[in-house]
């Protein structure tokens, strides 16, 4: 009877028929020799251009002309996003359907970020600023959290919901007025629920996947609060406390390590082949070039897996992780033309 | 402006107007000393205002890194990470110099930017804050150099008044008077001769 309430096995008929829905799904994604010609196009009409003619037609096309810049196409890359998210979401029941609605979480997690920071700089947010989610994908009340008169109350909104520790997290925000430990805390919750249910899944290689995002997230997150000196306590509260290779011990001491010798520590850990190219960057504090170096990384590792574990579970997660890579390279390459970046600088900074 | 001709030639006008040049010399020495002070001022903040062109280079490559920062998080990320800086609050107060009102700027509250999560947003900030403290000082002396110099002209031009129109004037007319009561003295020098001579021709 327990092995019954398991998930089901990789093999079993639903991950078969998931997998081969994500085959079909990934010949809409834009492929990296795409992407690249998309960076070279010479203004923003060429990128309109391209979109019309893939998944982004009907929302491209939905734009008013007046209306048409980068901004709005965010909006519709994200929306997009979003969109294969829930696609997923509506294909999978039980224990898998559990595990792809809390990872598509992390887009709700980035809109109760962006809301919370806005009640913190006591900013009006709109809707506009967050990523839209249908309503019946999300158990968090966006609009009440927006009119909230402030961030405690803002917080409070969340008591119902697997965010409700965040409420506990009250005190030590006031004692360093910083955003970093609710940022921190949602983190947490988000990874300690994807993780519960990965374990669950009882598939090695999903495992890895999501333990090596959130380990290497704890890693840029202790590189980047070093960087700004902030103290051990605000470092070690701010950690995703769930930990795939690393563990607390470790992530503590990293978070205590003075700003000379956390190179040699860093690389010491199981993510050396991550950081060990970094020593500059990570010497100088340069956040920016560890965090892009080391998600290009995971970039390649996913186009990796989509060659090589095609018929796997991981292959649905590379797929999900590929579709989040796509929205902030199209992002990139839109806003990056709007600007005027030169075609170097733009290919600098995606994801290729 | 000649007060030749317009004047009375008397002692009483003479010695009122060799007053009045007296004061006015003053007065111009006085507003040399100004402008002195003045040109003084506008080069002790020349060298303020020099670094315009580094500054500027600066700021192209802060927004440099703007644009790449907006690129990369994109415009709803971005205005959000945005929503976590603190606002810089400024007060402007006024004092003077040689009676030239000039502001001067307070910065009260630097923004805060340690609470940016993101990398490349941070990096970003940290390139632009200082600047903008740099662009608050190069405005306050740049408005600072456009009401001194404002100034400035404004004393030159009276002191060239002064020293090209008024002093020569009125030098002109004292000299004329000078002339006239010179003349009108020999007058009565010699009218005078003239009377003692008839005088002593009748007694005789």
């Amino acid at each position: 009877m327990r092995y019954l309430k398991k998930i089901p096995k990789p093999r079993s008929p639903e991950v078969i028929y998931l997998i081969t829905r994500v085959h079909g799904l990934r010949t809409h994604l834009f492929k990296p020799e795409d992407i690249s010609s998309l960076s070279k196009a010479s203004d923003l009409s060429v990128i309109v251009e391209a979109l019309l003619k893939g998944d982004y037609a009907q929302d491209v096309s939905g734009i008013p002309f007046e209306r048409m810049n980068a901004v709005s196409l965010t909006e519709v890359f994200y929306k997009k996003l979003a969109d294969r998210f829930n696609f997923l979401l509506r294909m999978t029941r039980g224990s898998l359907g559990r595990f792809f609605k809390d990872y598509a979480k992390r887009l709700e997690v980035e809109n109760i970020k962006r809301i919370l920071r806005a009640k913190h700089g006591k900013e009006t947010i709109t809707e506009e600023l967050l990523v839209p989610i249908p309503r019946e994908y999300t158990n968090v009340n966006f609009p009440a959290m927006i009119v909230a008169k402030d961030l405690e109350e803002s917080v409070g909104i969340l008591k119902e919901t697997i965010y409700a520790p965040l409420i506990d997290s009250i005190e030590l925000y006031k004692k360093y007025n910083t955003t970093l430990v609710f940022e921190g805390v949602l983190e947490s919750i988000y990874f300690e629920e994807l993780w519960r249910d990965a374990k669950k899944l009882s598939d090695n290689e999903v495992k890895k996947r999501i333990g090596k995002e959130m380990d290497l997230k704890n890693l840029i997150l202790i590189l980047g609060l070093k960087a700004k000196n902030m103290p051990a306590e605000l470092i070690e509260a701010s950690l995703i406390k769930t930990y795939y290779k690393l563990n607390k011990r470790i992530a503590s001491s990293l978070a205590k390590e003075r700003a000379e010798s956390i190179f040699d520590a860093v690389t010491r850990t199981y993510y050396r082949k991550y950081l060990s190219g970094l020593r500059d960057e990570i010497e100088k504090g340069t956040i920016s070039e560890i965090e892009h170096s080391v998600f290009n990384s995971l970039y390649h590792e996913d186009l990796k897996t989509m060659h090589e574990k095609p018929f796997k579970l991981v292959f649905v997660i590379a797929y999900l992780s590929l579709c989040e890579f796509e929205a902030r390279n199209i992002t990139t390459i839109a806003t990056g033309r709007q600007l005027g970046l030169t075609e170097d600088k733009l290919r600098s900074i995606l994801y290729t | 402006m000649s007060f030749m001709g317009r004047v009375a030639a008397t002692k009483g006008v003479l010695l009122r107007l060799r007053e009045q040049l007296q004061f006015i010399e003053k007065g111009r020495e006085i507003l040399k000393m100004k402008r002195e002070r003045l040109a003084g001022e506008v080069n002790s903040l020349l060298a303020e205002v020099r670094v315009r062109g580094e500054l500027e280079k600066e700021i192209m490559g802060a927004y440099d890194s703007l644009k790449k920062a907006y690129s990369m998080l994109g415009y709803q990320n971005f205005q959000s990470i945005a929503l976590t800086v603190g606002q810089t609050d400024v007060s402007g107060l006024t004092y003077s110099v040689m009676g030239v009102i000039v502001p001067e700027l307070r910065i009260e509250r630097d923004a805060d930017i340690s609470n940016i999560p993101s990398g490349v947003a941070y990096e970003t900030s940290e390139k632009l804050s200082p600047l903008l403290m740099k662009i608050i000082k190069l405005g306050e002396s740049e408005a600072k150099i456009e009401r001194l110099v404002d100034e400035f002209m404004s004393t030159n031009r009276k002191v060239n008044a002064l020293e090209q129109i008024v002093i020569p004037s009125i030098a002109g007319t004292i000299r004329y008077i000078e002339g006239r009561l010179y003349e009108e003295m020999l007058e009565e020098f010699i009218r005078t001769k003239h009377i003692r001579e008839v005088i002593r021709r009748r007694r005789a």
